[in-house]
Order: C-alpha cells, then sequence, then structure tokens
C-alpha cells in the first residue's frame, strides 16, 4: 500500500546532517502526502532515495497539493541526508512544475 | 502480533487519519494537552497524600479529582490510539514507545496499589505515600517517553 520506509520515517530532525545539504532531481517513483508527514521515493545516483517532507496540513497550506507532487514528475529536492548514511533526506524544500515549496 | 498492528495500519481508518488534513494534528494536540490537564490533577492528589500541602482531607481531594483524572485518561487513550494507528507497525518496535507502553501498565498497577491501601489504611500510611511519589514519577517519566519516541 505504501513504501516500507513511510512507517519509519518517524524521527527527529537531529538524525539529519544539516551541515551537508544535497540537492536531488529524480523523476516521483512513489509518493504519500500524508500524516504525521509525506514522502516521496525517487533514485538518485543509482539508489532509492526517500525524501521526508511535512505534515499534511503545512502541504496543503504550501500548496503542495496531490495533483501538484505527482508521481511521474520530475522534482527537485534540497535537503539534508541521514547522519547513519541511509538514503533519506529531510527536504528544505522541493520544487516541482516550477513552483518551490518551502517545508520547514 | 505484527501482523495485528500491520493489519491496523493498513486498515480504512488509520489510511483516513494519515490522509485527513486534520484529524492527526488534532489527535496529537488533544493528547499532549490532555496530558497536562491529567498531570496537574494527579500531582495534586498525590502531593496531598505527601502531605505537600493539606486542610482539605485527601479522601475529599481524590473523591472529586479521580473521576476527572479517569475521563482525561481516557481522552489520552482515544487520541493515543488515532495517533498510533497511522504507523503502527514502527511504534510497536520503537524501544521508547515499548517502555512508555509498560510504565504505562506500572502506573495503573501503582493506581490501584494505591486505591486499595488507601482505603484500608486510610491516608495516614506509608504504602499510600509510597505510590503517590511513584506515581508522580511514573507518570513523569511516561511524558518523557512518549517524547522520546521520535529520536529513537
Amino acid at each position: 500500500m505504501f513504501a516500507p520506509g513511510f512507517a519509519e520515517a518517524h524521527h527527529g530532525w537531529g538524525s539529519y546532517d544539516a551541515t551537508k545539504p544535497i540537492t536531488i532531481i529524480a523523476a516521483i517513483e512513489e509518493v504519500s502526502l500524508g500524516n504525521p508527514h509525506g514522502m516521496v521515493m525517487l533514485t538518485h545516483e543509482g539508489r532509492k532515495w526517500e525524501v521526508t517532507l511535512a505534515p499534511l496540513s503545512r502541504m496543503r497550506v504550501r500548496g503542495a497539493t496531490a495533483e501538484l507532487v505527482a508521481a511521474g514528475k520530475q522534482l527537485t529536492a534540497y535537503g539534508y541526508p541521514k547522519r547513519d548514511g541511509t538514503s533519506e533526506m529531510r527536504a528544505e524544500w522541493i520544487e516541482v512544475d516550477g513552483k518551490r515549496i518551502e517545508l520547514r | 502480533m505484527d501482523a495485528v498492528w500491520a493489519a491496523l495500519q493498513e486498515s480504512s481508518f488509520a489510511a483516513f487519519v494519515r490522509n485527513s488534513t486534520f484529524v492527526y494534528p488534532i489527535a496529537n494536540i488533544t493528547h499532549v494537552v490532555a496530558v497536562i490537564a491529567f498531570f496537574g490533577i494527579v500531582a495534586t492528589m498525590d502531593l496531598r497524600l505527601l502531605r505537600i500541602f493539606e486542610g482539605t482531607p485527601a479522601r475529599v481531594i481524590i473523591a472529586r479529582m479521580r473521576p476527572v483524572a479517569l475521563i482525561l485518561l481516557l481522552i489520552i487513550a482515544v487520541a493515543g490510539f488515532v495517533l498510533f494507528s497511522a504507523e503502527a507497525v514502527a511504534l510497536a518496535r520503537n524501544t521508547a514507545f515499548r517502555i512508555k507502553l509498560a510504565a504505562i501498565a506500572l502506573a495503573l498497577l501503582n493506581i490501584g496499589v494505591n486505591e486499595r491501601t488507601l482505603r484500608i489504611y486510610g491516608d495516614d500510611n506509608r504504602l499510600v505515600r509510597f505510590t503517590a511519589g511513584v506515581s508522580l514519577l511514573v507518570w513523569l517519566f511516561i511524558a518523557a517517553m512518549g517524547r522520546t519516541i521520535a529520536y529513537v
């Protein structure tokens, strides 16, 4: 129903390394806009990445609808990778269809 | 047990909690605010049993406050279940969550002992005071474990 990683993604910000921001540009493979926070899955440099987004209410307020953030679309995500080296990042902002959405 | 949590997480109820804009945040806010109210009431009863303040007899305070505490506990549990359902599989595996549940079991057992001892021996009793102290510490510990879930 959703990616295996989805339910694991509930953790504090301290587990992401803000000193090493990365940018991922790739097509969205899976997307889940839900609570406690949304996520997208995409492939970056041969690895499957999970991009952790904001809670649904904030996503809505900032215009990140399911129509905008949809599978198949090109997504740019700027954010911070997990300190433990797993291919997961917390997005500071994402950009789809030329629309930038700040998630903090 | 994993299958039970997976079934809960994949239920239409849990999907509704995840997909609704407001249900999850409202459950989250309700959970936390009810915890604050609950602890205030519990601390009043426990501090009276510990004789930090005196005056109104302990039995009067407890008779008035315990029903309110139980209603709040029910609200906390219902809101907590809503939050749990959204990501049941990961939470059931989360160490802090497991410790929290064990501590809740201990706290409930402690209420039972406190209640019974108080009824049999009255409030001038060592075990009554001991369980009142345990109650204060364990409920605070439970709140701390609740917050720790997000960081382990």
